[in-house]
């Protein structure tokens, strides 16, 4: 019997505002513990929640970037259950009217629909320290959006790309830094398993609070074994509440089907219906960033880049690459320059130390063929330590080419009289001394001479060399 | 019994410090001891507030000077506030409420006693017994806002805030014998206010004549950004001939002296130039359970932050359940027990539909009962109570509430204002207004004050 898995995440991001949800203390991670609360974001009495607008912006951004609907109108509604990271005993989110509905993500193996995009608060966190366990508040009431899936995941491969690329866009549309070490992208997991043909979704099992793309994958791939076994005996798969152990790579249970919560939902009376006028939704559309999806359209069809190209640059150097652009350089150059060298020294931990302009005029100098390639490459470098425009360190090292038909001409000359041997070779067919000929007239010219004229000259020489 | 607006006088007129009134208070709440109507006495902090208004250089404002008594569920930043529960015995804000804020230029006399966390009708809840009716020391002031009737109705207080969630303000002013008052929802901000049911609790004043309830009223009105569901009420409206309706289910099993005081006063309403007459409200019968299985819903989720962990009583357990256990059957008493369980039995799964969704659909149909007969009057006329504290106990808690409840599920203004005597002990009548129209209302309010006074 084949079974197929169906999949659905619920992925939790902490969005990018300066103060929490329902708060003004400021929105940070890390710092010493209980310095960033008050007494709204610690629930004392007599406390009210304050909505931050900039919360929902972010929100409806994520809900636009993800093609769904944006409702007219919202409410926050209150899940109950007591918990000690959570102050009220209550967490402020939403229930049956969430700001976004209805939405997708596509990836290579399909596309995942999405459910709904609420926003909530976060809870406080647990520090278990000498046997004890402590509560520091600065993370409760952080803004979260929560993204709920539909069960359209079918294989772990396709986890890890729906991850990737929901992380990918809402980085560039600047909702959320998505960094999983500082916890500010979380997800739970359902997993079901169904007969391949069959359509009615199975028992599913639901993993929580998973901090990593991988520990996510590697827990997918557990329990869709764990299911397809229980199933391939003859035995049925229970709801269960699992918790993931990513360094034994197995589950255990923690809650069973009798157990699981009933959060008592009712319509947070402290907060009322928020609308959200059309005046404010064009407003949003038109003042949130380009997503990574549209930038990438955009390089492919504006500067005919290949996919591969287009996908690079528009996840981490757009703003270099786009510089560089408005300032004039080429786009096919400029792009592979950056995919070439730049990212390589990056790679190495160098530092990018200037931007666009001075790019293009670095490019600029090599299309003058003021500078070849190769001392491009060291120009670059330099800038690189310095952030010196280009042609201040081309005059600063007297770096610039040389294309001077007699300079060249001398510095062909003085090489060939260096390397009889290699000449001889060459005279004698063997035709490869040329390319080590032609390195040593490079070398010779402090590598400036222009590589076109040089291989001309050398040419013309070698071939109609009469003795000198 | 001195009126705010004669207090202000005098110290206007330098006739009397801001020192001397605080102090002549401060005595007559010394006096008045038997009534337990305080929870929390300032004797210093009122004394040291006193004499720094009198060395204010400017000094004005309609409440400058003038001591004021507060409910014991209302925030007040370095003094106590218990809710009248073991659960805040001891707890003391370092933050004021709104409305607080906003009496700066008065002065704190104290917290009063009140049924713990707003829940009761004769303020017995209370685990600082009970206060006393002071026309009568064996009988109830009522609640839950009972200290605060009672401290104002035997001049203790120029004037005292309390909380009215289903009748908690206007309950005890009838009983007592003095005006109560309560906004329209979010007149008055809630920051600071130690929750029962959000969508219910108003900040309500209790005073000796109407006008005093105003000028408090204009003193702390107004939206906060501190609260959400605060707002700003209409102005003024110029009303010359006032439409009165009497919703005859209101006066079903009232006491008789009460219910032919109410017409006396409307015959007097017709003979001063105003239209009056009987209604209907058909929704009233379902005022009660509404409000019932509401206000217990959110009241188990708005207490549930009680866990002995951050503030308040902490009864240590060996694990956190058990602490939180542990602290929570001790910290609330049987009353307050009674509602959170109720409350949570509503709101799960199971049940939810059939009553919380249901409370909420009615909620919305008694709404929409009062929209209706506001389009063809300008205020209802009831009784505030049934019957007087002689014998009110004697009947269950819902038999009070029935006046009372529509005006908070509805977010009327609502105030209640004494009408007479029976067997000795006082009884109110109320005024029911509009959305919004609280101007309109204390405006009637004064018309009525004035033919009652006539009586």
């Amino acid at each position: 019997m084949n079974y197929k898995a169906s999949v659905g995440l619920e992925v939790h991001v902490e969005l990018l505002t300066q103060t929490k949800i329902f708060c003004s203390c400021k929105n940070e991670f890390g710092g010493k513990e209980n310095t960033r609360c008050c007494p709204v974001c610690m629930g004392f009495p007599g406390t009210l929640p304050v909505l931050n607008e900039k919360a929902v912006e972010l929100c409806v951004r994520a809900g636009l970037a993800l093609n769904c609907k944006i409702n007219e109108a919202f409410c926050m509604a209150r899940k109950n259950y007591f918990y000690p990271d959570l102050p009220k005993a209550y967490q402020i989110s939403q229930d049956k009217k969430p700001v976004c509905e209805n939405g997708f993500l596509d990836t290579k193996y399909g596309r995942v629909g999405i459910l709904n995009i609420h926003i909530e608060e976060d809870a406080a966190k647990l520090v278990h320290k000498d046997g004890k366990t402590l509560v520091d508040y600065n993370r409760s009431g952080v803004p979260l959006i929560e993204i709920v899936t539909a069960p359209d995941i079918h294989s772990k491969e396709q986890v890890n790309e729906f991850l990737q690329n929901l992380k990918k866009l809402l980085k560039s549309i600047s909702v959320s830094d998505c960094n999983m070490q500082e916890g500010s992208l979380r997800c739970d997991v359902n997993i079901s398993m169904q007969k391949e043909n069959d359509n009615t979704l199975g028992e599913r099992c639901e993993y929580k609070n998973i901090n990593t793309f991988k520990g996510a994958v590697n827990a997918v791939e557990f329990e869709i074994k764990r299911q397809t076994e229980i199933l391939n005996f003859g035995g049925k798969v229970e709801r269960e509440t699992r918790k993931w152990d990513d360094i034994k790579k197995e589950s255990t249970i923690l809650r069973k089907k009798e157990n699981i919560a009933d959060y008592c939902y009712f319509e947070e009376p402290d907060i009322p219906l928020i609308k959200i006028s059309p005046e404010t939704l064009i407003k949003i559309k038109e003042t949130m960033p380009e997503n990574s999806h549209q930038k990438k359209q955009r390089y492919m069809k504006e500067f005919l880049l290949s996919d591969y190209d287009a996908e690079l640059l528009s996840q981490n150097y757009s703003e270099l690459f786009e510089e560089a652009v408005k300032a004039d350089a080429n786009a096919k150059e400029t792009a592979n320059i950056i995919l070439g060298n730049i990212s390589k020294l990056i790679n190495e931990g160098k530092k990018l130390t200037f931007g666009g302009d001075k790019l293009a005029e670095l490019l600029l100098l090599q299309d003058k063929k003021i500078i070849n390639k190769t001392i491009a490459k060291q120009v670059l470098e330099k800038m690189f330590e310095s952030g010196e425009s280009p042609e201040k360190i081309v005059s600063e090292n007297n770096l610039a080419q040389i294309t001077d038909t007699e300079k060249i001409k001398e510095i062909v000359l003085k090489t060939l009289s260096e390397n009889q041997k290699a000449v001889l070779e060459y005279k004698q067919g063997k035709k490869q001394t040329f390319s080590f000929l032609l390195g040593k007239a490079l070398e010779k010219s402090e590598k400036r001479a222009n590589v076109q004229l040089l291989q001309e000259i050398l040419k013309s020489m070698l071939d109609n060399k009469k003795a000198v | 019994m001195f009126s705010v607006c004669e207090i202000s006088e005098l110290i206007k007129n330098k006739k009397i410090s801001v020192k001397e009134i605080t102090t002549h208070y401060l005595n007559k709440i010394e006096e008045n001891k038997e009534l337990n109507s305080f929870i929390t006495i300032c004797h210093e902090k009122a004394l040291e507030k006193a004499q720094k208004l009198d060395n204010q250089k400017e000094k004005t404002g309609a409440l400058f000077g003038i001591p004021y008594a507060c409910k014991d569920n209302i925030c007040t930043k370095g003094v106590r506030t218990t809710c009248a529960s073991n659960m805040l015995k001891d707890f003391v804000p370092f933050y004021n409420a709104h409305v607080i804020d906003k009496l700066s230029q008065s002065v704190l006399l104290g917290k009063t006693n009140m049924d713990e966390f707003g829940m009761g009708s004769f303020c017995k809840n209370s685990c600082f017994g009970e206060t006393k009716n002071p026309h009568n020391k064996s009988k109830t002031s009522g609640g839950s806002s009972g200290g605060s009737a009672a401290a104002v109705t035997s001049g203790q207080a120029a004037f005292a805030l309390g909380s009215d969630t289903g009748g908690s303000v206007r309950l005890p002013a009838a009983l007592c014998g003095c005006v109560g008052f309560k906004p329209s929802y979010g007149a008055i901000s809630r920051y600071g206010l130690i929750s029962f049911a959000s969508s219910l609790d108003c900040i309500g004043i209790l005073s000796n004549n109407v006008s005093d309830a105003e000028k408090v009223f204009l003193n702390v009105l107004g939206k906060d950004a501190k609260d959400m569901t605060s707002k700003n009420v209409s102005p003024a409206k110029t009303l010359k001939k006032l439409n009165i309706g009497i919703p005859k289910e209101y006066l079903e099993n009232c006491e008789k002296a009460i219910e032919e005081q109410l017409f006396i006063v409307a015959h007097k309403l017709e003979k001063a130039g105003h239209n009056i007459e009987t209604c209907s409200l058909k929704t009233t019968e379902y005022i009660v359970p509404s409000y019932r299985i509401i206000s217990s819903a959110e009241a188990s989720s708005n207490l549930a932050r009680f866990d002995g962990i951050r503030f308040g009583l902490c009864k240590e357990g060996r694990t956190w359940e058990e602490t939180l256990i542990k602290t929570r059957s001790q910290g609330f008493g049987t009353e307050v027990k009674s509602r959170m369980l109720l409350g949570n039995f509503v709101l799960k799964a199971e049940n939810y539909n059939e009553y919380y969704e249901k409370a909420v659909l009615a909620r919305n149909k008694i709404r929409i009962d009062f929209k209706q007969a506001f389009e063809k009057y300008d205020f209802l006329l009831t009784p505030t109570t049934h019957r007087t504290a002689s014998d009110i106990e004697k009947y269950p808690e819902s038999f009070s509430e029935m006046c009372l409840g529509g005006a908070n599920l509805a977010y009327l203004p609502a105030i209640s204002l004494n009408a007479g005597f029976y067997n000795q002990m006082p009884f109110g009548i109320q005024l029911i207004g509009a959305e919004n129209a609280d101007f309109d209302l204390l405006y009637a309010g004064k018309q009525l004050e004035e033919l009652c006074n006539e009586l």
